[in-house]
């Protein structure tokens, strides 16, 4: 196990710069998630650790070791890229033992240590199985267990269950979480996928076109986003975003589209010189509460859309020219076109400042 | 707009029969999902629809008018895919209008059409630009428009939105929804995604190794699945199965971890189907859990807690078996934590161990 220093880390591809003054302190058996879209320079970091990019400025480092002219055999990690390819003819036991063998450890403690991974992922029952005979999750947590069985100083995996069907993604989730609370290896693990990377990480590095947009726990980054694209890309919706202004005591949307009223609390702690100024509400579709005509703090909306998800509903709603998503239990299934009154939930009310994107309150 | 009927249908491959005597009845203006996991026989069943495959029994209906023997020209339906196929050559005003002007209609005609189209998929800014400077997004609805402008009887669509990514498909979910509710067309449309499908349909058929599992509304679906494999697959997380042992009235369920009394009406159900065994299920939300001892809750042990924004997954350990729960975004608690759960007895489930079938 190792701590993991990564120092004004720049690297660029052409003209392109892929990853842009990337910090980040990855501590002694930590759960790093490296999370962003396509392009936004997540891969482009792991491979910088893992050794298989040249960084053009910056440093990393493995506990004090200096590892920029290391090759990534000699680095001591191992790189994952997705969990399913077993060789076809050894059976599961010999899958896992695998990379033991091949790096010579003697027979013994081959057999101490893969008996001990079949025991953690409970597939002792099945070691001596022919992969072809296995269920996709079996088959899943071999791969897994191969993976791990090397015990190396850092594990760097790069959206390892992009490729599953979402049954199985949630199991594999679950498994790896089970894993690491187990064995606390430290770990940097790559995925476009929010929900994977608020249900697996110890903290989040939120990237966006080359560039960390926040690091914290999941906690954090979810309840406290600190600009418009971490508010946007965590949650499942992703946070409301409305454009408005603030004006007496109250946010105003565009062309006095909706008058939103702010509990006295709140107000005191919205800087003084807001007044005017382009702002953007932020609201979690979770922390909209539903209320009665006589409320002076809701407003009117309509019912856009419905869509029942079992657990719960999402309703869409428009409040004035905006559309805001409501995440509603299962037996509150309104129908479209009525019209409702809304409020937002005490301390759950985000500010954020239009020309700059960053957050406010 | 067309009402479309399949009866018996059967298509095979070879030795491999891929749908199974397929009965599915879509009611003009209806959106029908037909969800099931890869190799279920969705597309095989769409195709079909769509007359690229021949199924070798059964018939097809669209409106009162058996179409067999038609060919897809014939048809008036349009197919939307996986793989949106633009011109790469044309602009999306053309790529919309092609459709249009194949059949010969007159250009100011197409351009108040395609505008229109356009507008209602929120596209209108880009009707001047070429594919390649698309989003996979905005790609996917100029494909949509492009089968919108025709007014055909029945859209076919065949995981339109799958190889978006997550924010865009969640989007696109509702806006299709909200179209279709506008326009009143009749959709069929196949998806391996349970959210999709709950979210969008008016009826769902599930579909498993080319049968028809269950037909019903997302809801009875979701609180009254016909069997495990639905039960399991509708869900996120799915139903939560514990083996299970009837002792007189009383549900043994673990066995060992707890017991819960039966109904004089569920223990009718379980003497009418008289299992030899039974597996008891419930759904993640329809258990409480607590850190602080209730009495009358039963101990678990807890697994694992996965935090999904604003709620958890708990996986919890009872004994030898492990269950999935819901909690609140505050809930933290560590691996081997001891807390305390009840289950919502107005909901459980038992199913015959056998046939999979649900009991009650």
């Amino acid at each position: 196990m190792a701590k993991v220093v990564v120092k004004n880390l720049t690297k660029k591809f052409g003209n392109l710069v892929a990853v842009k003054d990337l910090n980040l302190t990855v501590k002694e058996g930590e759960f790093v998630v490296l999370l962003g879209p396509s392009g936004c320079g997540k891969t482009t970091t792991l491979r910088c650790i893992a050794g298989l990019e040249h960084p053009d400025e910056g440093e990393i480092y493995f506990d004090d070791t200096l590892v920029n002219d290391l090759s990534p055999s000699t680095r001591n990690i191992a790189f994952v890229f997705q969990f399913y390819a077993l060789y076809p003819y050894l059976n599961v036991y010999d899958n896992i033992a695998f990379p033991l063998r091949a790096e010579r450890i003697p027979e013994k403690e081959v057999r101490e240590r893969v008996n001990s991974i079949l025991k953690l992922l409970k597939i002792e029952d099945i070691k001596d199985k022919s992969p072809k005979k296995l269920t996709s999750g079996q088959a899943q947590r071999v791969a897994l267990g191969r993976a791990i069985v090397r015990r190396p100083r850092v594990f760097l995996l790069d959206e390892p269950l992009s490729n599953l069907d979402a049954k199985f993604r949630e199991e594999m989730r679950l498994e790896l979480r089970r894993l690491q609370s187990h064995i606390g290896t430290t770990t940097i693990y790559v995925t476009h996928d929010q929900a994977e990377a608020v249900s697996l990480a110890d903290r989040i590095v939120v990237m966006n076109l080359g560039v960390v947009q926040q690091i914290g726990t999941p906690r954090e980054v979810y309840s406290y986003p600190r600009n418009l694209f971490v508010a946007n890309f965590i949650g499942s919706p992703g946070m409301n975003l409305i454009n408005c202004s603030y004006q007496s005591g109250k946010l105003v949307g565009e062309n006095g589209s909706f008058s939103f009223p702010i509990d006295d609390e709140t107000k005191t702690r919205i800087p003084s010189d807001l007044q005017g100024k382009r702002l953007v509400l932020g609201v979690r579709p979770e922390d909209f509460v539903f209320t009665s005509d006589k409320d002076p703090e809701g407003i009117g909306c309509e019912v856009y859309i419905v869509e029942p998800l079992g657990t719960e509903n999402i309703v869409s709603l428009k409040i004035g020219e905006s559309i805001v998503k409501v995440k509603t239990p299962p037996a509150f299934l309104p129908q479209v076109g009525e019209k409702l009154r809304i409020k937002i939930k005490k301390g759950k009310l985000r500010l954020f400042n239009r020309e700059t994107e960053e957050n406010i309150l | 707009m067309a009402s479309v009927k399949l009866v018996n249908v059967t298509k095979r491959y070879g030795n491999l029969e891929a749908i199974k005597k397929v009965n599915l009845d879509i009611k003009d203006g209806e959106l029908m999902v037909l969800l099931g996991p890869t190799g279920a026989g969705k597309t095989t069943t769409l195709r079909s629809v769509a007359g690229l495959e021949h199924p070798e029994e059964g018939e097809i209906y669209i409106g009162d008018e058996k179409v067999n023997g038609l060919s897809p020209a014939d048809r008036d339906v349009a197919f939307v895919f996986q793989n949106y196929s633009l011109y790469p050559r044309y602009t999306v005003f053309e790529n919309m209008a092609s459709p249009l002007k194949a059949r010969g209609m007159d250009k100011d005609r197409i351009e108040k059409v395609v505008k229109r189209t356009a507008d209602m998929l929120h596209i209108a800014h880009l009707l001047q630009r070429k594919p390649e400077h698309l989003s996979g997004g905005e790609m996917q609805r100029v494909a949509l428009g492009r089968a919108l402008v025709r007014e055909p009887r029945v859209f076919l669509m065949d995981e339109p939105l799958t190889n978006l990514d997550a924010k865009l498909r969640e989007e696109m979910r509702g806006e299709l929804k909200r179209l279709k509710s506008d326009i009143g067309a009749t959709f069929f449309y196949a998806t391996p995604d349970q959210a999709e499908a709950l979210s969008m349909a008016d009826r769902i058929a599930v579909l498993k190794n080319g049968k028809i599992q269950q037909v019903d509304t997302p809801l009875n679906i979701y609180n009254h699945p016909s069997n495990m494999f639905i039960a399991d697959f509708l869900g996120s997380p799915g139903m939560n199965f514990l083996p299970c042992k009837i002792e007189g009235r009383i549900l043994n369920i673990g066995p060992g971890n707890f017991k819960l009394p039966l109904s004089a009406k569920s223990l009718k159900k379980v003497e009418d189907a008289s299992p030899a065994e039974v597996v008891f299920g419930i759904r993640p939300e329809d258990i409480f859990i607590s850190k602080e001892r209730q009495t009358d809750w039963f101990p678990a042990q807890v697994d694992v807690v996965e935090l999904m924004g604003s709620w958890n997954i708990v996986s919890l350990r009872l004994g030898e078996n492990y269950i999935k729960t819901r909690a609140d975004m505050d809930f933290e608690a560590a691996s081997g934590d001891k807390v305390w759960i009840r289950l919502n007895e107005k909901r459980i489930h038992l199913f015959d161990k056998e046939s999979e079938r649900i009991i009650f």
